[in-house]
């Protein structure tokens, strides 16, 4: 009968773990702040204007909730703001993608233009 | 089974119950946001043209939906993993919509440098061409000379005589064009001359009050009437010579003065006939002084046509004033 005590023991212990109170720690703030920098060096001001509001909201509320001692919430809001940079830095990234995709597009067709209007359609035929 | 074993399977039971009730855990139950979760990830995960471009945030998002999934959560705790793992999804789409416009720049500058490539080639190509034909003419030119040159010169006299033809043709419509201006003008004199030649008795009447003199701006103005010349002509009476007497001693009293000679008509006639007559009555005048021992570099002669009337042209005396030259000695 000794593993199935130890199963039941390991259990118990994994269970309590799951839902232990973490310490506070004030440098889990640091984490949402450097991903808000991030986006906004990228830019997200501009293509992911919501998102950005989004996580600075979060990051206050989490700044609060430690000041209150309510370290649970703290660390999820904190976690919440981190990861609404990270996906305002992802889309204003894809957004600059794209800018640029028809930047160059664009100058595909100038060139194509050109090189039809000095070399006559058979340039553009492969 | 024994005592014992029953009472460790009890107390194990106790326990554990005591430590889910502990941090109140969720009873492993289906879960909709959960569900949505994992059908969001298994719809990314199918959509290889996007998922397989962006590994790492496709594992960062199953282990979000991972941790989400774990059992024994707190309903806060759950529903913070849910939205953190469905973040993770929307991040990875977001990077592989990103690296998929990153593929389609590489594409597009792939086929620039292409077109490029095959435009200079073509250039080249071109440029070879051309030289070759370049090359090909001049050998054709320099064995061709000699039997050429005849043609070249047949060639060069059809030139010539194109252009002669072309002078030719030039110079025959600036003669008509110049004949039917003096044909004008002759038709023009006649009618005129008839005309004047009524007044023409009278003006001779009247020749001593051909000279008259006065004060303006310009400077001393000697106005000659019309008798200085026969009706419709341009040249000076003989008799007229000895009028233009007092004319010459006057400006020669002033030396230093230039002479400017205006002749003018009246509105009878068109004002390029008028324009000619008073003209060459100026230069008549001109020529008298000259012939005189004025310098005619001091001399200027000039037609002013009908424009300067200085009586009205409505009447026959009016007209007869307009018709006139005046000599100015102009102030400096």
């Amino acid at each position: 009968m000794k593993p199935i005590r130890l199963l039941a023991a390991a259990a118990a212990l994994a269970l309590l773990a799951a839902c232990a109170t973490t310490p506070p720690d004030p440098a889990m703030l640091d984490n949402a702040r450097n991903a808000i920098s991030q986006a906004e060096a990228a830019n997200a001001e501009e293509y992911a204007p919501i998102e950005l509001r989004y996580a600075h909201e979060r990051l206050q509320q989490a700044s609060q909730a430690l000041e209150n001692e309510r370290p649970d919430d703290a660390r999820r809001l904190a976690e919440q703001a981190e990861i609404e940079a990270q996906l305002a830095l992802a889309r204003t990234r894809a957004a600059l993608a794209r800018a640029e995709l028809q930047r160059k597009q664009e100058e595909l067709e100038q060139v194509r233009a050109d090189l039809v209007e000095v070399f006559g359609e058979g340039v553009v035929q492969p | 089974m024994s005592r014992m074993q029953t009472t460790v399977r009890i107390t194990l039971t106790a326990l554990i119950i005591a430590a889910l009730a502990a941090c109140a855990v969720q009873p492993p139950r289906e879960n909709a946001a959960l569900r949505n979760l994992n059908n969001d990830l298994e719809e990314f995960r199918a959509n290889t043209e996007l998922s397989e471009r962006v590994p790492l945030a496709v594992s960062d998002a199953e282990r979000a939906v991972r941790a989400a999934s774990a059992e024994g959560l707190s309903e806060a705790e759950l529903s913070h993993r849910i939205n953190l793992a469905a973040k993770r999804i929307e991040i990875a789409r977001a990077e592989a919509f990103r690296a998929q416009a990153r593929e389609q720049i590489d594409a597009v500058e792939a086929e620039r440098t292409e077109l490029l490539l095959r435009a200079s080639r073509l250039e080249v190509e071109q440029a070879r061409r051309e030289a070759e034909r370049a090359l090909m003419q001049s050998q054709a030119a320099t064995e061709e000379a000699e039997r050429t040159r005849l043609e070249a010169m047949t060639a060069e006299e059809l030139r010539e005589e194109a252009a002669r033809r072309e002078q030719q043709a030039r110079e025959e419509a600036e003669a008509a064009r110049r004949l039917a201006e003096a044909q004008a003008s002759e038709i023009e004199l006649a009618r005129r001359e008839a005309e004047l030649a009524t007044e023409a008795a009278e003006s001779m009447r009247r020749r001593l009050d051909y000279l008259e003199l006065r004060e303006t701006d310009r400077g001393v103005v000697v106005t000659l009437g019309d008798v200085l010349f026969a009706s419709g002509e341009t040249t000076l009476q003989p008799e007229a010579r000895n009028q233009l007497g007092d004319v010459v001693k006057l400006v020669e009293g002033e030396p230093e003065k230039q002479i400017r000679i205006e002749g003018h008509t009246d509105s009878t006639g068109s004002s390029a006939a008028n324009m000619r007559i008073s003209r060459l009555r100026a230069e008549a005048v001109r020529d008298a002084l000259v012939e005189e021992g004025i310098d005619a570099s001091r001399i200027q002669a000039v037609g002013m046509g009908e424009d300067f009337p200085i009586a009205s042209n409505e009447s026959a005396e009016g007209r007869r004033k307009n018709r006139r030259v005046d000599v100015i000695l102009l102030n400096d």
